[in-house]
């Protein structure tokens, strides 16, 4: 990880978690390195792990971008993940393989976390966020 | 419990949401109005025909595009029509040379949304009005026809009032029904949203492709 904060590990669950240098890089950047956000997106990123199918508000993404997943962190931000154990039910493989996909050695327990997508980056002015702390309304 | 699902939850899409779909909308019209498969016509003719499934969604007791239109120059006009356009220019779902035309991922875009959200029993009556819209207007490739029927329409729903040509330049049409005065509401899980959302974001698919291309190089932490 880009410092020593630690990240949510998936302990005390049946889930392993892999982070993306791009989801590192993200977090690295000054927007999201105050403390607040940290916190915050934590604490989502551990309630995701209760249940990476459900808890969250997870939701299975369609079209060009199905087989993966977003979870809410706020009103506005989502970690885009991808399960492993998905790419067997539902035969996702070959939709964003990943190394595991490519390689065929699935873990099944593997919660793939991919970006931080901000959904409504074009619509400045919308978001009642606090410029402090650049936190916005769940 | 998810502090998300308790008593602060959005239970309903919020503004945000709205102008998401309202670009799928408009999008899935413009396709299906088209009778090319991409080139979808001038900003005119696409103005003109978002206007007039606008009012035949109100005239239906329907809720579904929330988009609002004055009177100018040459009819009915929208901001909103033109920041959507600027939206899925960006987000490569639609680029205008002489005309707009859809891309690829439009038109994929596009059918995905008209088969799998419009395709849903409960949207059988939002589908109908954009398929009636369009196929009126399929053939009508230059504007001056869609303008000829807008002007010579009454300026109130209901029939009355004076003809939308004689109304002022600058003066706002009827917004569109909210979902507590509508017969009808247009309904889009919270997946689809999602997936509007990403692909609304111009961001996405760079950010999306860096990800993967790091698992499949290594480049990633196991927590």
């Amino acid at each position: 990880m880009p410092d020593d904060m630690s990240w949510p590990d998936g302990s005390g669950t049946s889930w392993t978690v892999r982070y993306s240098h791009q989801f590192q890089s993200q977090i690295g950047q000054r927007f999201f390195r105050r403390q607040n956000w940290r916190e915050l997106i934590t604490q989502r990123l551990e309630i995701l792990l209760s249940d990476p199918q459900r808890a969250a508000r997870a939701e299975r993404l369609s079209q060009q971008f199905a087989g993966l997943r977003s979870a809410r962190i706020d009103r506005r931000y989502r970690i885009i993940y991808k399960l492993c154990r998905e790419c067997v039910s539902f035969d996702d493989r070959t939709r964003w393989p990943l190394d595991c996909c490519v390689l065929g050695e699935v873990d099944e327990s593997a919660v793939n976390i991919l970006f931080i997508s901000d959904h409504y980056c074009d619509l400045p002015g919308r978001f009642s966020v606090d410029l402090d702390s650049g936190v916005g309304d769940p | 419990m998810d502090p998300l699902d308790g008593p602060d939850a959005i239970d309903e899409h919020d503004e945000c949401d709205r102008r998401l779909i309202d670009a799928a909308l408009l999008l899935v019209l413009w396709r299906c109005a088209s009778t090319d498969e991409t080139a979808a016509g001038s900003r005119l003719r696409l103005m003109k025909l978002a206007f007039l499934a606008s009012r035949r969604f109100a005239e239906e007791s329907i809720h579904a595009l929330n988009v609002r239109f004055y009177r100018w120059r040459y009819g009915p006009m929208s901001n909103d029509v033109y920041e959507i356009w600027e939206r899925l220019q960006r987000a490569g779902l639609m680029e205008e040379e002489e005309v707009w035309s859809l891309t690829m991922s439009g038109e994929l875009l596009a059918q995905g949304f008209y088969d799998e959200v419009l395709g849903e029993e409960g949207n059988a009556p939002v589908k109908a009005v954009l398929d009636e819209v369009a196929d009126k207007w399929r053939s009508a490739w230059s504007a001056q026809p869609l303008i000829n029927h807008i002007y010579d329409l009454p300026l109130s729903i209901d029939g009355s009032g004076p003809a939308i040509r004689d109304m002022p330049e600058g003066s706002d049409f009827d917004v569109p029904l909210t979902a507590s005065e509508a017969s009808v509401s247009l309904e889009v899980s919270y997946s689809w949203v999602e997936t509007l959302a990403l692909s609304l974001n111009p961001e996405a698919m760079m950010m999306l492709n860096a990800a993967v291309e790091d698992f499949r190089a290594g480049r990633y932490v196991v927590a």
